[in-house]
């Protein structure tokens, strides 16, 4: 079966969160952190070393 | 590049042996994490990924991509510039490209995680652009009593398919299973 067609370009998902939340994430990404944005749930990880990671849950 | 070639992870994410035990004995419980990624320019730096909660073991049991990108332009980047190295109890440190032979595929794994032996990441970006890539990581978890008797069920497993690869003949074979059910 074809798979259907990708977009060429994705969107950003830095355009759905908030500016606040979105500024966030520039300013880690500036500091050279990793950025992880997830849905906040039951699940439970945790990714260390928290200071060079900025983790973002979403509800 | 043709659209295919964009296409991140394809095909089922299957584990049947699990799922009898995690769903069929109701011994764990099913979940993926899935989340954007979105790693710096220049960037090295090993994570450890764990269960948040001391009493729980995480199955890792495979991993699916979408299509690593440039964050500013959207433009899907294949390359092998960026990636990451892992490693897991069972499994050696190796590294995996982000190029279409690794992305595009659903990459198993059979990998506990527990907060003293975390799941082993070092992420890598030598080129100067923000790269996003979305990651499913698919578990099962248990706690810890009921991953000893999931073990204890794959040693069983084990020692019968060994015992039946002992056998030289039928009747050799029936024995061995009289003296199994006898212990």
């Amino acid at each position: 079966m074809e798979r259907p067609r990708e977009p060429a370009r994705w969107a950003s998902p830095l355009d759905a969160l908030p500016p606040e939340e979105r500024g966030k994430v520039l300013e880690a990404l500036k500091q050279g952190k990793l950025v992880v944005i997830a849905g906040r749930g039951e699940v439970r990880f945790r990714i260390s070393p928290e200071d060079r990671v900025l983790v973002i849950l979403r509800d | 590049m043709s659209y295919a070639a964009q296409a991140g992870s394809a095909g089922p994410v299957e584990a049947p042996f699990f799922n009898l035990v995690c769903w069929y004995l109701g011994k764990c419980q099913f979940y993926h994490i899935t989340a954007y990624y979105l790693i710096p320019p220049f960037f090295d730096l090993t994570l450890y990924w764990t269960p948040e909660e001391e009493d729980k073991v995480q199955l890792i049991f495979a991993l699916t991509f979408g299509p690593p990108r440039d964050l500013n332009t959207g433009e899907v980047v294949f390359t092998d510039e960026v990636g990451f190295w892992h490693r897991g109890r069972g499994m050696k440190l190796h590294w995996d490209p982000l190029v279409p032979s690794i992305v595009n595929t659903v990459y198993p794994h059979v990998t506990p995680a527990t907060k003293e032996d975390p799941f082993v990441i070092r992420f890598v970006n030598r080129t100067a652009r923000t790269i996003i890539m979305d990651v499913s990581v698919w578990v099962f978890e248990y706690h810890r009593r009921d991953f000893e008797d999931f073990l204890e069920m794959v040693r069983g497993f084990a020692n019968l398919f060994r015992l039946l690869g002992k056998a030289g003949s039928p009747e050799e074979l029936a024995g061995a299973i009289r003296s199994l059910l006898a212990r």
